[in-house]
């Protein structure tokens, strides 16, 4: 497997693993059925891939976000933090592998279904949540992945 | 060779009632961890029951479904479980067929965008199999309510032993989706199911599978549901076969089971890895009952086993915990009573006499022996007064006293309210007694003695309603009871009882005639052309169309019943009601 595929590998195993873990400890209805469904996509998606081990930050991230019980954080880590990035990480990899694009196509898809989600009320509007939210965006930027999830050579 | 050790779940599902499932896939899945198994097998959408019809079309039904897939993913120490549920994807998702595809046609609503899926779970979802091929006849809808899955099929793999996932009609195809499975690696395909019983279907499958095992070159792991869903009844008779076709194992036929069964199939490296993190060798050793190959009973066993867990179901799955219903000490009436007395227990039946001015001496006497028989509480009611009090009523409306027809149905409609009534009061669930060469012909009063909730022998021809008796009776004398079914019941001329010396041969041909014709113009849907080309004859051929047609209205209005054959009334065949078409003789 090339270092690129090796990469979109466990960025998608990452996701997978990372929402799989979380789902079932969430709460709130509508957010756990979102992911739980993006759970699936990505399941979906590593079967077509060759075993890799998940990609380190996506899996903080993800743990992280789990901790806030409604689910409200997870989706956001996955649908402002994650889900953006990885797509432009594919930009910049470019149309190396088919599979590429069936990535790409499932995380705008899932981040469409998330999108739906954006007016629910829950847990987005309480104290704390911008704090808890914007200190996921900076662990992906202080881990260097300020825009995307960058291939380390 | 590797090997796995499979336990097949074959359950009982309730249409709707999530957190029974979870409970009852929870429960399999502990006694499968008890016995050692690699991995657990649920049938076709185990998840929601089947068929679960327009609830697929309310977001919140699908919804609910996925809430509880969650439930079951945290699941440790136990076996992976492969789960049928519904899966929905936002419109587009690569894994199901666009609208419209070529193998299916599809709602033009764009949600809820649903698929028939099997899903495997071990530490959270790690794969996810589409029904490939979606069948539209008998009593399947599936192309109203599903988008059929595409790309490449799903494979896990569990100690070098490949299983291929398949859903129910997807393995029925002959170079379809089972071969491609084994061209893409699979060497052990397991395949989901909700087929339900009709005369032949067990033989049916089991030379479809041998032919697919023989074909693929792979053995077949195939589990079916069990229990009764409104007409429909599962048998289960969850079966494996080997490489060859043989069979290896088979479950018992309308019980539930776990089925555990040691596969030996050829070594491959495809599939998504799975890993069988809980110990499981000393629980091996412990595991008593693996590989158990239940003896088929005859037909006739079927269907009498069939009938009683369709009746048990629909009464218990719909909150009733008794029946009632009109015992004439005929023999349909007889049946259905015993029949009950099997499935709910004689203390929750009640049998309701109700004799007229033209029941015979014996019929009375017929119908206590029948309750002394089954242990049976019959309560006697007689009609007189009423049938009186209406003819006069009526009388005095009409300008004469009501007569011929009018009058016979007044009787079977007096009889249909007393039974209404009890079914009000004690809120006793009312067994209609009609057989289907009745229903077939219009022998049968709207609003008397069709009126109920839930009509048993409905799909039971009036000369395999005297096998069943038969039968019945063979069994409790093998088990040393006493017959059920007297040999007065079985013996007398069937009669109505709607008028002085009333018979039925009076009105329709003798049964014997009757009923091959109703199996040709029914369940084969046979022309009147045809059935005269065939040799019987034309008049009568011509007289029994004629009512088969014109009794459509009626049999529309009648209560849902068990559906033991392929053509039954209700989904299997829908005739219009306003029906102008007639076949010419050739």
């Amino acid at each position: 497997m090339s270092g690129e595929v090796e990469h979109v590998a466990s960025l998608v195993t990452g996701v997978h693993q990372g929402l799989e873990r979380e789902v079932p400890h969430l709460e709130h209805g509508p957010y756990v059925i979102c992911l739980s469904r993006a759970a699936r996509a990505y399941a979906e998606l590593s079967v077509q891939f060759d075993p890799a081990p998940a990609h380190p930050v996506v899996t903080e991230i993800l743990a992280r976000a789990g901790a806030e019980p409604s689910g409200a954080l997870a989706l956001y880590a996955f649908s402002v933090v994650i889900g953006p990035r990885l797509l432009v990480s594919l930009v910049d990899l470019g149309p190396l592998d088919a599979r590429f694009e069936a990535v790409a196509e499932v995380t705008r898809r899932q981040l469409r279904a998330c999108a739906g989600l954006a007016s629910h009320p829950g847990s987005i509007d309480e104290p704390g949540f911008a704090v808890a939210a914007r200190s996921l965006v900076r662990l992906a930027e202080q881990t260097g992945n300020a825009e995307s999830f960058v291939l380390s050579r | 060779m590797p090997a796995v050790r499979l336990a097949l779940a074959q359950m009982n599902a309730v249409v709707g009632d999530f957190a029974r499932n979870v409970e009852t896939l929870d429960r399999f899945r502990h006694q499968a961890a008890g016995v050692g198994a690699d991995v657990v097998l649920s049938p076709e959408l185990a998840l929601t029951g089947y068929p679960p019809e327009d609830l697929l079309l309310k977001e919140g039904f699908i919804d609910a479904a996925e809430l509880a897939l969650i439930s079951l993913r945290d699941a440790e120490g136990l076996p992976p479980l492969l789960v049928g549920t519904v899966v929905s994807e936002a419109e587009g998702a690569v894994s199901l067929a666009p609208s419209p595809d070529a193998r299916n046609v599809v709602s033009e609503e764009p949600w809820p965008h649903v698929a028939n899926a099997l899903v495997a779970l071990s530490d959270g979802v790690i794969a996810t199999a589409t029904k490939r091929l979606l069948p539209n006849y008998e009593v399947f809808d599936e192309q109203r309510y599903f988008h059929a899955g595409v790309g490449p099929h799903s494979i896990i793999n569990v100690n070098g032993v490949a299983l291929g996932l398949l859903i129910c009609e997807d393995v029925w195809m002959a170079a379809g989706p089972a071969a491609e499975l084994a061209a893409q690696g699979a060497t052990l395909i397991v395949v989901a199911n909700a087929s339900p019983f009709a005369r032949g279907r067990r033989e049916e499958r089991e030379a479809m599978l041998a032919e697919r095992a023989r074909e693929t070159g792979c053995p077949i792991a195939y589990v079916n549901l069990v229990g009764g869903q409104d007409e429909l009844v599962f048998d289960g008779q969850s079966v494996v076969v080997d490489a060859t076709g043989a069979v290896l194992a088979r479950a018992r036929a309308f019980a539930e089971e776990l089925l555990v069964v040691d596969i030996e199939a050829r070594e491959s490296g495809a599939g998504v890895r799975l890993d069988v993190a809980y110990p499981r060798d000393e629980r091996r050793a412990r595991a008593a009952s693996v590989n158990s190959l239940a003896e088929p009973a005859s037909e006739i066993a079927e269907i009498y086993d069939a009938l009683v867990m369709g009746t048990r179901d629909y009464i218990w799955k719909n909150g009733f915990r008794s029946v009632v219903l009109g015992v004439s000490g005929g023999v349909d009436s007889s049946l259905v009573a015993t029949i009950a007395v099997d499935a709910v227990g004689a203390r929750a039946v009640r049998g309701v006499a109700m004799p007229s001015r033209y029941s015979s001496p014996g019929s009375l006497t017929d119908a206590y022996e029948l309750g002394a028989r089954l242990d049976v509480e019959v309560t006697t009611i007689p009609i007189e007064a009423a049938h009186a009090a209406f003819a006069e009523m009526l009388g005095a409306g009409l300008g004469e006293v009501p007569s011929g027809l009018t009058d016979e149905n007044l009787q079977s409609r007096i009889r249909g309210v007393i039974l209404m009534a009890i079914s009000n009061a004690t809120g006793a669930i009312v067994l209609t007694t009609g057989n289907k060469s009745e229903m077939a012909v219009g022998y049968s009063t709207l609003y008397g003695d069709s009126a109920g909730g839930f009509a048993v022998i409905k799909d039971v021809p009036k000369t395999m309603v005297y096998e069943l008796c038969r039968h019945r009776n063979a069994r409790a004398r093998e088990a040393g009871d006493p017959e059920p079914i007297s040999i007065e019941v079985l013996s007398k001329a069937p009669s109505a009882e709607l008028r002085a010396d009333q018979r039925d041969d009076q009105s329709l041909p003798p049964y014997e005639l009757l009923d091959p014709l109703l199996a040709g113009y029914v369940d084969r849907d046979a022309t009147a052309g045809e059935l005269i080309a065939e040799g019987h004859d034309p008049s009568l051929v011509a007289r029994v169309a004629r009512l088969v047609d014109a009794a459509e209205y009626k049999r529309r209005q009648s209560p849902p019943g068990v559906r033991i054959s392929k053509k039954a009334f209700g989904r299997d065949r829908r005739m219009p009601i306003t029906n102008g078409f007639r076949v010419p003789r050739p």
